[in-house]
């Protein structure tokens, strides 16, 4: 009598590769991340270091010794766009992540306990959506860690400009996962084996540990994949004004900083970590949209 | 109905409020105070004298009592004054605020008058090749990185082909034609990145409208298709549309602040971003809380909007 | 004040109402007297709508009453059980639900979901847990093998033996059914009705048998209960309401039924109109919007139960079965 059915996840994949635009930019990224994972490779294979400055050799054009040819300093152009893309893909990943964690909390609080609870959360939530967005990003992004008691070399360790990156944009993106993960709770809530669960005298904390949290997996994936486009963007915002990854630490967002003061002399410097910029973002938007397709309940019956 | 305005409003006021304890205190975060500065004008300064500058400008004061006669100050109408621009804040802002709205509304009103069309377009059209690059536009629009968008424009624009100029704002005195060559870059860098987005949502705004039965009616009685499109389903698809788009107010208000920052647009954006890093806190406070007072003003008109067309809300005259 | 000693549990003027005061609530249970004997099956019958769900789920501890008192065993129920109540009342009350796919997280193995009980009530060691698991998969008809599987790979009929199976885990003297064959397959049907009568015996279970569907209660039922509308209209043995239906309504539920042997005659006919809404309730007999046999007094007077013989009592100005009654009305 037994029904070999497919479990859910994999008439979830099957669904997914329907959407070719999906499955294209699922590879590409695929593509890019190896790319940028080879990077110490690539460089090997260069015979010099992404940071290695070469007065002589300011904005060459490409050539077999340097690719996509050398930036105002003379660096490599490749070598910088691949490590620049480790910063801003980790950084990216590492943000939405954190967004995720405060997203679920909150929604998974908001859609479970219902009531005031609820109607407190979303308020909140609400109101973090209603501001303006990029300005306070800007004004967090311009603390002195030292009034916060941070050392002054601490402060201004590279490393720590990368955390700190993590930590406000993560501070700010997690509405949508809250959004998400809250109307996948209120309806998970009614379901019977939550009630059974109940029925057993099971206390809050463990249904929503046990029963609901294991079963919000996949709306919270989709609401990550759609949220790392946008923290890819505004980290390589802040980079780009001088206030998220600092030199000499690569990003796309402030290689491109540069990019402007030089658009008279060298516009071709402008084009690639945007494009890289670009084509991640929509990538990520369209996997995003197919696994949303994918998941979609109404298609699970 | 009355009821859903106050509840909204006190809401907002609230929030802006909230923001305006966190403003302060991250502004009081940032790099060095007043007396820093002061300091590095005038090397002559002993600690001393800092110490007795600090404890008259009542800087050694805790936060929440600085906070306080802040508040207290703003409220009657004493704004503080701007380092960077020396001038009373309130004469460097709304001269700000003018040139963002002149520069949003203009983008908007163009980004529109391109968007519903093509969206009425795709919607007609469905599955077409029309259909499916509005679709991609959307998507591309919303992942675009705006600074890099502008850097092209400018890179094909200003460098390459000299017609348009790289930055800034024509003076007040200026013709329309150099206004609006100035205006130009920076409203295509905003537009483009909303056409996608508004088409979209004209796009499924009309392929609703076009499935109702009063168009089979239309169509029926020997309306022409485009007849049918632009008149019929237009004035219904609008309601939904214009709602949608009353999300965006906020935005609209809150600015482009990248965009003004690299085509050096005198804006609010700009003045935001100048005012941060150039460490003039009374400017900061007040252009950021006047950011955020905006951004709220505009959702607040657009949940009105919403209100004003949901008979629900409007009718029972209650809150939800 | 304390519960009869044959009864296992005793609703008396149980009101469930919904939403606030006035005229946005519902009340989906109006005042109904109900007392569930210790070993019986008591059928308790209606149309979607009419509170048997809602009231079966007061029993299961679910839901809180708005009015009334709730008795199980000697444990009254309020308005709040405290979660030290509760876990002693789910050793004695479990519920089976009717959407089995619903029921089960598919994210648990079968011998989780079975074993949870258990396990939060530290019922043994680990060992001693799954043997209890595995005896009760195969009470049900399922196995050692099931055990670490998942609720996909089952069928409907299979994923409810699950849900019972972990239903009987704590041992509960009464068992709330609610519909738990409505969403299955009419050859599944017989099999977990048998199920349910074989488990009855085996572990002296009193049911209470939620259905809208008089044939399925037709075989197992000792009493029914016939509810509208928030309250019940008729209740007596099986024998009594399927032989002597003194409701109207109870009537025309039976005249769906295939093959029973009833006085369909004249009340052979289906039921015509639609369920009323609970939120907006009739004047007078809720029946009467419905009933063939409605009077000006039906349309009025609000009715009250009157007992018909031993056992056997029903809410109707005009019951079609009244030996003491006079015969009075358009009958």
């Amino acid at each position: 009598m037994n029904t070999t059915s497919l479990s859910p996840t994999a008439l979830a994949l099957q669904r997914f590769r329907r959407h070719h635009l999906a499955v294209i930019s699922a590879l590409l990224l695929l593509a890019m991340v190896l790319a940028v994972a080879a990077a110490p490779l690539i460089e090997m294979l260069l015979g010099h270091s992404a940071n290695q400055v070469d007065l002589y050799n300011r904005l060459a054009s490409p050539s077999w010794q340097h690719p996509l040819g050398t930036d105002e300093l003379g660096r490599d152009t490749l070598l910088r766009l691949l490590y620049g893309g480790r910063v801003s893909l980790l950084t990216g990943l590492a943000a939405a992540v954190c967004a995720a964690t405060i997203g679920t909390l909150v929604g998974l609080s908001a859609g479970y306990f219902s009531g005031r609870t609820d109607t407190l959360l979303m308020r909140f939530t609400d109101s973090i959506i209603a501001l303006p967005l990029l300005p306070l990003l800007i004004v967090l992004a311009a603390i002195d860690l030292t009034k916060l008691g941070l050392s002054a070399q601490l402060a201004g360790d590279e490393s720590i400009s990368l955390y700190r990156i993590v930590v406000i944009v993560g501070l700010t993106g997690w509405t949508t996962v809250a959004r998400l993960v809250r109307g996948a709770t209120l309806s998970l809530r009614e379901r019977e084996f939550v009630l059974a669960a109940r029925g057993i005298g099971a206390s809050d904390w463990l249904i929503m540990r046990r029963h609901i949290l294991p079963n919000l997996l996949s709306p919270i994936i989709v609401a990550v994949t759609l949220s790392i486009g946008s923290v890819i963007l505004l980290e390589s915002v802040l980079s780009f004004l001088g206030l998220g990854i600092q030199p000499p630490l690569a990003s796309w967002g402030n290689m491109l900083t540069n990019a402007q003061q030089l658009i008279w002399e060298a516009p071709q410097l402008a084009v690639y970590p945007g494009l890289l910029i670009f084509i991640t973002v929509i990538c990520f938007n369209f996997v995003g949209d197919g696994l949303q397709d994918a998941f979609d309940p109404k298609a699970e019956n | 109905m009355g009821r859903f305005i106050l509840a909204r409003s006190a809401q907002a006021l609230l929030v802006l409020l909230i923001m305006s304890v966190v403003i302060y205190a991250l502004i009081g975060l940032m790099p060095g105070d007043p007396i820093d500065l002061m300091i590095s004008a005038d090397p002559k300064m002993t600690s001393a004298d800092a110490a007795l500058l600090r404890e008259i400008y009542g800087l050694d004061q805790p936060l929440y009592r600085r906070y306080l006669a802040w508040l207290t100050s703003a409220l009657q109408g004493d704004l503080g004054y701007s380092r960077l621009f020396g001038q009373p804040v309130l004469d460097v802002l709304l001269p700000a605020l003018g040139n963002t709205l002149t520069l949003m509304a203009t983008a908007f009103i163009v980004a529109i008058a391109i968007a519903l069309p093509l969206g009425t377009l795709a919607a007609a059209k469905p599955r077409s090749l029309l259909d499916y690059g509005v679709n991609f536009y959307a998507f591309a629009g919303i992942s675009m990185p705006s600074f890099w968008l502008a850097l092209l424009l400018i890179m094909l624009f200003s460098v390459t082909l000299g017609w348009l100029p790289a930055g800034g704002m024509a003076p007040a005195e200026a013709g329309l034609g150099e206004k609006l060559r100035h205006l130009a870059l920076p409203v295509a860098t905003i537009a483009t990145l909303h056409i996608g987005a508004y088409s979209r949502y004209m796009r499924s705004a009309m392929l609703e409208v076009l499935r109702n039965d009063y168009i089979r009616t239309a169509r029926a009685k020997g309306a022409s298709e485009r007849r049918v499109l632009w008149v019929h389903a237009w004035r219904n698809a609008l309601i939904p549309v214009v709602t949608v788009l009353a999300l965006d107010f906020g935005f609209l208000f809150s600015g482009a602040l990248v965009t003004e920052t690299i085509f050096s647009w005198p804006g609010m954006g700009k003045l935001i971003f100048d005012a941060v890093m150039g460490n003039d806190f009374n400017l900061a406070i007040i252009a950021l809380l006047f950011a955020t007072a905006l951004t709220l003003l505009g959702n607040l008109i657009a949940d009105l909007l919403y209100g004003l067309l949901d008979p629900r809300i409007r009718g029972a005259g209650r809150a939800q | 004040m304390s519960l009869q000693p044959e009864n296992i549990a005793e609703l008396k003027q149980l009101t469930v109402r919904f939403g606030s005061k006035g005229h946005q609530s519902v009340t989906a249970v109006k005042g109904v007297d109900l007392a569930i004997r210790r070993g019986e099956t008591l059928a308790l019958v209606g149309e979607s709508g009419c509170g048997k769900s809602t009231l079966g789920r007061v029993l299961a501890l679910f839901q809180p009453p708005t009015n009334g008192t709730v008795r199980l065993g000697d444990t009254p129920i309020g308005s709040s059980i405290s979660s030290q109540q509760r876990r002693q009342l789910c050793e004695r009350v479990q519920m089976i639900f009717q959407d089995p796919v619903a029921a089960l997280n598919p994210r648990q193995t079968v011998g989780t979901i079975v074993g949870e009980a258990l396990e939060l009530f530290k019922r043994g060691d680990r060992q001693q847990r799954q043997h209890q698991v595995i005896a009760l998969l195969e009470s049900v008809g399922l196995g050692a093998d099931d055990l670490n599987r998942y609720p996909h790979q089952f069928s409907g009929g299979q994923r409810q033996r699950i849900a019972i199976a972990r239903a009987l885990a704590l041992r509960p003297e009464l068992i709330i059914a609610d519909e738990p064959v409505s969403a299955l397959d009419i050859s599944i049907q017989s099999q977990i009705l048998n199920l349910f009568v074989e488990l009855k015996q085996q572990h002296q279970l009193t049911y209470l048998f939620i259905s809208h569907d008089m044939a399925v209660v037709k075989h197992m039922a000792d009493r029914i209960a016939v509810m509208y509308l928030g309250a019940i209209v008729e209740i007596g043995s099986r024998e009594q309401v399927f032989n002597q239906p003194a409701h109207p309504y109870t009537a025309a539920l039976l005249a769906s039924v295939p093959d029973i042997n009833s006085r369909k005659g004249k009340f052979g006919r289906t039921l015509p109109g639609d369920p009323p809404s609970p939120a907006n309730p009739p004047s007078g007999c809720p029946f009467h919007p419905r009933c063939s046999y409605a009077s000006d007094r039906c349309r009025s007077q609000s009715v009250s139960h009157q007992v018909l013989e031993e056992g056997h009592s029903v809410a109707c100005h005009y019951p079609l079965t009244a030996p003491q009654a006079s015969a009075a009305g358009e009958c």
